[in-house]
């Protein structure tokens, strides 16, 4: 007769651990790789809209008009340091060292936090200041969508970081846990690369080929 | 009880086989919109690419349909093998055999790809001819504007077009896309807003052609037809001419009322002339078809009905029967019998 | 088997005082009965789920058609309004895609990948729950907008400007957007769970180039799958910031360019059309070995083969744009491109059919409709080629030859290859047997009923007949046809009905299927039917490339054909080989596991996301629906979009969870 228990994952054999494949990888990265690579199809149309509207735009403001390329240069060395204190806070946790995790973890998320509050200065002294909205011209539209959406991910990435430190503080949390934070560092290197492209694209081609104004 | 059954199965037989006969007997290939039927070098080159497709398609499609059929009847067996029958021969492929079938694909594709790229250059670019005569397009919710930039004619939804010429056409939507066909002089080009196309056809027969709008545009889609007519030079330079005057005004009473409600309207702010330009008079609307030579067109509500007396009648009493959505603002002006009828006197006097 | 009501997972101590949000649901621990199925994570009964789902779908988008044909049959008809006949399409289209085919391809992939590979479960069994719901949620959401009269009618492709406030003021088109997204979410979240299993949980053995060509179909499609969604989700995120906040992607007075959505809309939508056929290929290739009794022929070409089609799917899509005035350059570009897919395309036709050469045919129904799916595909296919031509298409686009076609591939090749494969794996799902006396007559009423609802159409597309229209004139030479298309699509019905009154049937007292009904090939058919739900009670380790038939039929490994390059990679020495005592194909090591075997607990939190995020797309419907002012609808948004990822949350935090079971050691 089948019989059916309660599963108590007391015994700890090794057997019932299914996290990893018969490739080697566990499941849970090789799952963040292949979303990665949907994600890449994701920012790609994304950007692709923005350079294919890139001086379509026929009302004012113009790109060149409100970009303050030092600051955003600012938020985007911040953010690819974060990238440097993610690597310090997976190899802290691969290590045990409870500690140096925490601190790490806690600096890559305050530098995804400092991008993000550069964003919102910015966006707030386009809209203010330059008045470039996201319904009042082509550019706004497509500038906002697709910042706000790199935005957005750097704002799950933190969400996801303050996550992980918030469960360091519930017993237990070891290198055994290491797969998580790995998992959540690929996510945030790779929010890190696409902000290259981005800022690249966006802001730095447009002393290469100005929008022309008047569209 | 055999007999009835099988006679009326007999009788059934007889009368799929007549109707079908009856159908493929309804295969004309020179229907109103066939693509078969060619008028011009547009449509012509399209037609032979097409068959070329065609014939190398159902060439392999009879040869591996013969196979495969032939493998079906000659390779069954028994539905249920008792499990010891023996097995057929266990292959697992065959490399050499796999790759001349590649090959072999591969140069079918070639066979139908040169003739395709001539193809596209041949259909893209009109010929360079001082003989060209410009026209442009636009697309609206549904109906056409054709206007001839050179003689600065506007006419809606009937295409004149000399004969033996080459025609350019450029291609503007005032709205959604729509796309421009008259499948016996060229096949279809789309008319996108904040987009230039350009098409080009020729009629080399006399004659004319139905089209229709071939990319989904909303409601009437369906009622989004027109007519190319084809007139010789001499004709088309004259009806030229002639659509470029004035309408004249007209002398019957009855039509004079109903030029007052088209300029007027049954009440202020409704008058047709807000929407529609009848050369010569106040009526300079831009948003509907422009009216100045209306009787002179073989038809009406873009192609849908021919243009008569009753018919002009039946668009102003059951417009939205007739074409559903159409922006006209006709329901809401309540015409009366009498409004109707002086505005479709009116209306059937611009020639 | 004896089911005993199971203690959730017991929460260790020192967890307590976090695990506080946890307790609020308590882990549902019901096997049976409604909540079992509202709350399983169990592969085979998602996959059922799926199958059930596609077909309450199926049965309305078949109605839609009905509608559609009745009202085409004669000229000048009044059966619907114009714009009943716009939503008409535009949800027959939608539904045919999105709720029908490729569902019932998920449900496939979910019952069988993991028995085919010799694995438990999926990589990720609550992820797999989600992805169901969101797939039935957003199904249920487009479908609702018929009940408020607000049926989107812009068309399955909604070009824009089409779909702008200006010429589409209703609540059709978010309608359709937002249960796009749903089941854009939900397709994403599958694909990416299949990829992680064909590659992590394969049986030891079970190398890549011995999986069954149906998980090659499987893992090709969920690349194809995650690869093409995102772009159409920017697409549709577009658009609806369009509507929504009045953004200006497709507004054509700033600037906004029609053509950025067609391109948008078919990079995704070429690679859906592979989505939707290859997992079809996949399920043929199964179902002719086993029915010629010989191996698939040509088995690295056709695996090949399929991935070439996958790949190649993304250089294609302009040629549903051949008529935008891409000019001469690109339409020859992908007028090229489109002709080479030809190429690996009919090298998988040879392959069918050199499987079938030489073989043993035993006709038994998905035989029947594998067979004609060949046939119809191959129909499909030519049109396909003939459309390629842009002079030729240049006619072609927009007529009913295109209806004709793409038909042709999707009824005539994927629902024919589906339907064989519910025929073909229904023993196995229910351990029961299709009526092959039913199934023949509705193999050959479909045939039938098809070939006079489709065929035609080519004819009517040549004689200039477009889509999408809703009525036609007197005269033009499509009358009599045009009846003839609808006399054949109700002959199409009475297929389906047949085929619906015998799947009833059979499920309530067809006869006992043994675990092998057909002599299969594949490792699904070495466990009973239906299958345990632990599936393996030894997890199997692999010999060949068909394990269950050469354990069958050892002379099958001794034909010397086997032993060729592609079977005896260098690495053949690290694979397992059959010891003294085992047979040719597979064999079952080490006994059973003394500590049971560990099953995933069920959940609340899939379907509970699923439904938050159900709520918030109603909500911002609802919201576009309601006059200036009022915002009961956004703050229904923003709450159910809160519940959602709260559950998310719940459901990272309470774990695997679940419980073992010791199987019979007899039974196995």
């Amino acid at each position: 007769m089948t019989s059916i228990e309660a599963y108590a994952p007391l015994h700890g054999a090794p057997a019932h651990d299914d996290e990893i494949g018969c490739t080697g990888l566990p499941h849970k990265k090789l799952m963040m790789w292949a979303f990665l690579g949907s994600d890449c199809m994701f920012f790609g149309s994304l950007i692709a809209t923005y350079v294919i509207y890139h001086g379509r735009s026929n009302v004012p403001p113009y790109p060149s008009e409100v970009f303050n390329i030092p600051l955003t240069s600012f938020s985007s060395f911040v953010l690819l340091m974060s990238s440097l204190f993610m690597v310090l806070t997976l190899a802290a946790i691969q290590k045990d060292d409870l500690g140096r995790f925490r601190l790490w973890c806690a600096s890559t998320a305050f530098g995804g936090l400092v991008f993000l509050g550069c964003q919102v200065y910015e966006f707030s002294t386009f809209y203010l200041k330059d008045h470039l909205t996201l319904t009042g011209n082509l550019f706004g539209s497509t500038f906002y969508v697709l910042t706000g959406t790199h935005g957005t991910h750097v704002a799950i990435g933190v969400l996801w970081l303050v996550s992980l430190l918030a469960y360091s503080w519930k017993g237990g949390f070891s290198s055994a846990n290491a797969l998580d934070v790995e998992v959540a560092g690929l996510y945030w290197h790779f929010v890190d690369i696409v902000w290259v492209v981005i800022f690249t694209v966006v802001y730095l081609l447009e002393y290469i080929l100005p929008a022309h104004v008047g569209g | 009880m055999r007999v009835p059954s099988s006679s009326l199965a007999r009788r059934l037989w007889l009368y799929s086989v007549i109707s079908f006969t009856g159908l493929l007997g309804g295969c004309s290939f020179s229907d109103r919109q066939s693509v078969f039927d060619v008028a011009g070098p547009v449509s012509k080159t399209q037609y032979d690419v097409q068959n070329i497709t065609l014939f190398v398609s159902l060439g392999i499609f009879l040869v591996v349909g013969s196979l495969l059929v032939y493998a079906a009847i000659r390779f069954r067996g028994p539905v249920d093998p008792p499990a010891d029958a023996p097995l057929p021969p266990q292959t697992h492929g065959n490399p050499m055999l796999e790759a001349g079938l590649t090959l072999a694909a591969l140069l079918l594709v070639v066979i139908m790809a040169i003739p395709t790229v001539r193809g596209i250059f041949r259909t893209y670019a009109a010929p360079q001819s001082e003989d060209a005569v410009v026209v442009n397009v636009t697309g609206y919710q549904w109906w056409w504007a054709f206007e001839y930039p050179d003689s600065k004619v506007v006419t809606a939804n009937e295409l004149r077009i000399p004969l033996g010429r080459p025609v350019i056409l450029n291609l503007k939507a005032a709205d959604v896309i729509h796309s421009f066909w008259v499948p016996k002089l060229a096949g279809k080009t789309d008319l996108i807003p904040n987009q230039h196309n350009q098409m080009w056809l020729e009629a080399t027969e006399p004659g004319t052609y139905y089209g229709q709008c071939a990319e989904y545009c909303g409601t009437s889609h369906a009622n989004m037809r027109f007519r190319v007519v084809t007139m010789y030079d001499q004709e088309f330079n004259a009806w030229l001419a002639q659509q470029k005057m004035a309408a004249a005004t007209p002398t019957d009473p009855l039509a004079r009322d109903g030029m007052d409600v088209f300029m007027k309207g049954p009440r202020v702010g409704q008058a047709c002339a807000t929407c529609h330009t009848i050369q010569g008079t106040p009526a300079m609307g831009l948003v509907g078809p422009n009216l100045t030579h209306f009787a002179s067109r073989g038809t009406l509500g873009s192609g849908l009905l021919e243009n008569n007396d009753q018919n002009v009648a039946q668009w102003l009493t059951a417009l939205d029967a007739t074409k559903p959505g159409n922006k006209m603002l006709l329901a809401h002006l309540s015409l009366s019998p009498e409004e109707v009828r002086a505005l479709a006197a009116y209306l059937r006097t611009l020639r | 088997m004896a089911l005993e009501l199971v203690e959730a997972r017991p929460i260790p101590e020192d967890r307590k005082r976090f695990d506080f949000l946890l307790r609020l649901l308590r882990r549902p621990t019901h096997l049976s009965g409604l909540l079992g199925w509202v709350t399983t994570v169990d592969h085979k009964r998602i996959g059922v789920l799926y199958g059930v789902t596609a077909l309450f779908f199926f049965f309305l988008g078949g109605m839609e058609a009905l509608l559609i044909r009745t009202q085409l049959a004669f000229p000048n008809q009044n059966v619907v309004s114009a714009d009943t006949f716009n939503q008409l399409f535009t949800m027959h289209g939608t539904t045919m895609v999105f709720l029908v085919v490729m569902p019932m391809s998920a449900a496939f992939f979910n019952v069988l990948v993991p028995l085919m590979i010799g694995a438990r479960d999926v990589a990720f069994p609550r992820m797999n729950a989600f992805s169901y719901w969101m797939f039935l949620f957003g199904g249920l959401l487009l479908n609702a907008s018929w009940l408020f009269s607000q049926a989107p009618d812009q068309g399955w492709f909604a070009y824009a400007p089409l779909t702008a406030k200006t010429f589409n003021p209703g609540q059709g088109v978010d309608f359709w957007i937002l249960s796009l997204l749903i089941l854009g979410i939900s397709s994403t979240v599958a694909a990416l769970n299949f990829i992680v299993t064909i590659i992590n949980l394969r049986a030891p053995g079970m190398t890549m180039m011995r999986l069954p060509v149906f998980v090659w179909m499987t893992i090709v499609t969920s690349f194809l799958i995650i690869l093409a969604f995102p772009v159409i989700t920017v697409a549709l995120i577009e658009l609806a910031f369009d509507r929504f906040v009045g953004t200006n992607f497709f507004n054509i007075s700033r600037g906004g360019l029609p053509i950025l959505w067609q391109h948008l809309f078919w990079v995704f939508g070429h690679p859906e059309v592979y989505i939707l056929i290859l997992p079809a290929m996949g399920i043929v290739s199964e179902i002719l070995p086993t029915f010629s009794r010989k191996p698939l022929f040509g088995y690295p070409v056709v695996v090949f083969s399929g991935a070439a089609i996958g790949f190649m799917g993304f250089t294609v899509w302009s040629h549903h744009m051949f008529t935008t005035g891409l000019g001469p350059i690109a339409n020859s570009a992908f007028s090229l491109t489109t002709m080479a897919i030809a190429i690996p395309t009919g090298v998988k036709i040879f392959n069918w059919l050199g499987t079938l050469w030489g073989g043993q045919i035993r006709y038994k129904v998905p035989m029947m409709f594998g067979l004609g799916f060949i046939l119809l595909f191959m129909i499909g296919g030519f049109s396909g080629i003939m459309h390629a031509a842009p002079p030729g298409d240049a006619q072609q686009q927009d007529t009913y030859f295109v209806v004709a076609h793409f038909h042709y591939v999707l009824i005539g090749g994927a629902l024919f290859s589906l339907f064989g494969g519910l025929y073909y794996w229904f023993p196995k799902i229910t351990g029961r047997m299709m009526s092959e006396k039913l199934g023949t007559m509705a193999f050959l009423t479909l045939f039938v009923g098809f070939n006079t609802t489709f065929f035609p159409m080519h004819w009517l597309g040549l004689n200039g007949m477009p889509r999408r229209i809703y009525t036609y004139g007197e005269g033009m030479g499509w009358d009599g046809w045009n009846l003839v298309c609808t006399v054949g699509a109700f002959i199409m019905l009475l297929a389906f009905v047949i085929i619906f009154y015998d799947l009833v049937t059979a499920l309530m007292h067809g006869p006992r299927a043994g675990k092998d009904p057909w002599d299969g090939r594949t490792l699904e058919w070495a466990i009973p039917s239906p299958p345990p739900e632990y599936n393996f009670a030894i997890a199997p380790t692999v010999f060949s490339r068909d394990p269950v038939w050469a354990q069958k039929h050892p002379e099958f490994l001794a034909h010397d054909d086997v032993v060729d390059e592609e079977e005896s990679p260098p690495s053949e020495a690290d694979l397992p080989q059959p010891e003294e005592g085992e047979g040719a194909g597979y064999a079952l090591r080490g006994g059973l596991d003394p500590h049971g075997i560990h099953m995933p607990a069920g959940s609340w939190h899939p379907v509970l996301s699923a439904l938050g995020f159900l709520v918030a797309a109603s909500g911002l419907i609802f919201s576009q629906a309601q006059p200036e002012g009022h915002h009961t609808g956004l703050v229904l948004a923003v709450l159910g979009l809160l519940f959602g990822v709260v559950n998310i949350y719940m459901w990272a935090l309470e774990g695997v969870g679940g419980y073992h079971i010791h199987p019979d050691p007899e039974v196995e």
